[in-house]
């Protein structure tokens, strides 16, 4: 009852912010250069179907699962939480009935949600353009929802981080920079031998499409998704605001 | 709203302290605010009023006390509790981005109360005409009239005030004090801290005094007179011979030719009496009422902030 009221009021916020045109824009973005790629782009063109789909995936993966999805959580977990930071509303907020706990769970699922319609409108996107690239065969979907709804799913950790340290810190430079460090980090360890990357949680989407890992990555996201949001709400709860 | 009887205690802090390291902000504050009062708690900047405040509202956690509201300890009651509360606290904040109206819909989201209360509060501190506009164009009285507003979207019987006037302009602090002022006859119990002394005397029939994290003095503002006497301003030819006849009154010698004694009115002449026949000229005689101004420094100059 209190996380639907919190839920209903910060979704409200957003109102008249870029957060919607921030998640929809890039991965419509993506889609149009994928137009412009597979017709206009010399080794692009005149593509087998499967050919098509190999190229489109092997893009998005290293686009979307590798740098768009890291980057977007950055900013719109920034946005979301910095909102607060701005005039004094933090303790504007933490005065009403509602729990510090609903409150910081709110703000997580909001994140999702808009991250989740991003991902959404990607997948919209890649349909439709393996639709008019391949006259209209049956678009791969195995491969569609990987890279957007189990891409979105393995983010998932990224976002109840973003929270947290948005969370702490008043500057939106801060989560911007970690999630430009983060990404950078998962470039080299997703590709790595060994298993380096379970640590690097901006790995996960990527590595989620790596075979061997998808069912370890799967998991592993589940698990360090609860555990990052249990410690930050109990850090959000107990935090003095000054 | 809840009834609530008079006379009940609405909020009672009980030994509370808030230590940051070494810096102890808070000591052993206690305070006690009835129904229908309206509480000034006065404290020079830095004093210990809004650390206290934070504690008040859960902002913060205290090192060590209780705070109980409407009879219930904050700790173990804290949703119920602070939804029969309203609060300002420090300065008036809003989503700038969104209309006043939005603002408070957004509020009225997470206290879940009917709709219709936020017309209700927009004509009560008088912001219809400029509900539809955004918050950013409001000035700094527009946007403290709109965070008191939100305090009272939820039909609070207690509103707590951080330092409501800052920053307003002469009309708008007139106004927030006549607000002030009607606020009991709506059962609305007020809590208002201020380092304008002024502005607590014109509108608080209870004070508390904090300086330096500590209370110094709790209750109405007719004791806190009553507690010192009026100074008497004496102009004399021989202030040495003056302060010789007046030992009795410990006088001070505030300038070369005049002292200064705590007296009372029916004293007066016999002091210039016993002046006269030592045959010490007096030229002047002033009978003084110490502010509250006078008084709070009084009160707070032995506890420095």
């Amino acid at each position: 009852m209190m996380l639907s009221r919190t839920i209903s009021a910060e979704s409200y916020k957003l109102r008249r912010t870029p957060a919607l045109l921030l998640a929809a824009s890039v991965p419509l973005l993506i889609c149009v250069l994928y137009l412009l790629l597979f017709n206009f782009a010399g080794s692009y063109r005149n593509l087998s179907e499967v050919q098509f789909w190999e190229q489109l995936l092997g893009i998005s993966n290293f686009l979307w699962n590798t740098l768009m999805l890291q980057m977007g959580i950055a900013v719109l977990g920034g946005l979301v939480v910095g909102i607060e930071h701005t005039e004094n509303q933090w303790k504007t907020l933490l005065t009403l009935p509602p729990s510090r706990v609903s409150i910081y769970l709110a703000k997580i699922l909001v994140v999702a949600g808009l991250v989740l319609f991003g991902s959404m409108v990607l997948l919209f996107g890649l349909t439709l353009v393996g639709l008019l690239q391949t006259n209209f065969a049956t678009p791969h979907w195995t491969g569609i929802f990987d890279i957007t709804i189990r891409a979105w799913f393995t983010a998932l950790p990224l976002m109840a981080l973003h929270v947290w340290y948005s969370s702490r810190f008043k500057s939106f430079a801060v989560p911007l920079g970690l999630g430009f460090a983060g990404t950078l980090t998962a470039m080299f360890t997703a590709n790595a031998d060994g298993l380096i990357w379970i640590f690097v949680p901006w790995a996960y989407p990527s590595t989620d499409l790596i075979a061997k890992y998808g069912t370890l990555t799967l998991g592993l996201s589940s698990v360090v998704f609860i555990v990052v949001t249990a410690l930050g709400a109990w850090d959000f709860s107990r935090r003095d605001m000054q | 709203m809840q009834t609530t009887p008079e006379n009940t205690t609405i909020l009672e802090i009980q030994n509370l302290s808030k230590q940051y390291g070494t810096i102890q902000a808070v000591r052993d504050v206690s305070l006690k605010i009835k129904q229908g009062e309206i509480y000034g708690f006065l404290g020079a900047n830095g004093a210990g009023k809004t650390t206290t405040i934070r504690m008040l509202m859960g902002l913060i956690k205290p090192s060590k006390g209780e705070i109980r509201l409407f009879g219930q300890s904050l700790v173990t009651h804290r949703a119920q509790l602070l939804a029969r509360v309203g609060a300002l606290v420090e300065t008036p904040s809003a989503y700038t981005h969104l209309t006043g109206y939005e603002n408070l819909e957004l509020t009225r989201r997470l206290i879940a109360v009917p709709k219709n209360r936020i017309n209700a509060v927009l004509s009560q501190v008088g912001l219809q005409d400029a509900a539809n506009r955004v918050v950013r164009e409001y000035s700094l009285g527009m946007k403290g009239r709109l965070a008191i507003a939100a305090a009272l979207l939820g039909e609070p019987e207690l509103l707590i005030l951080d330092e409501p006037t800052n920053g307003l302009d002469p009309s708008g602090i007139r106004e927030i004090r006549d607000f002030l002022r009607s606020l009991p006859k709506q059962g609305v119990t007020v809590m208002v801290s201020s380092h304008i002394l002024s502005e607590i005397e014109q509108v608080a029939s209870t004070i508390g005094i904090i300086s330096n994290g500590a209370m110094q003095f709790e209750g109405a503002l007719a004791t806190l007179r009553a507690r010192f006497q009026n100074r008497l301003r004496i102009e004399v030819n021989n202030t040495k011979q003056a302060m010789q006849i007046l030992e009795h009154f410990s006088p001070a010698q505030i300038e070369p030719n005049i002292l200064e004694l705590n007296a009372e009115k029916p004293q007066i002449a016999s002091i210039n009496q016993l002046l006269v026949e030592a045959k010490i000229e007096v030229s002047h005689l002033e009978l003084t009422r110490l502010s509250l101004e006078q008084i709070f420094l009084e009160i707070t100059k032995e506890n420095p902030s």
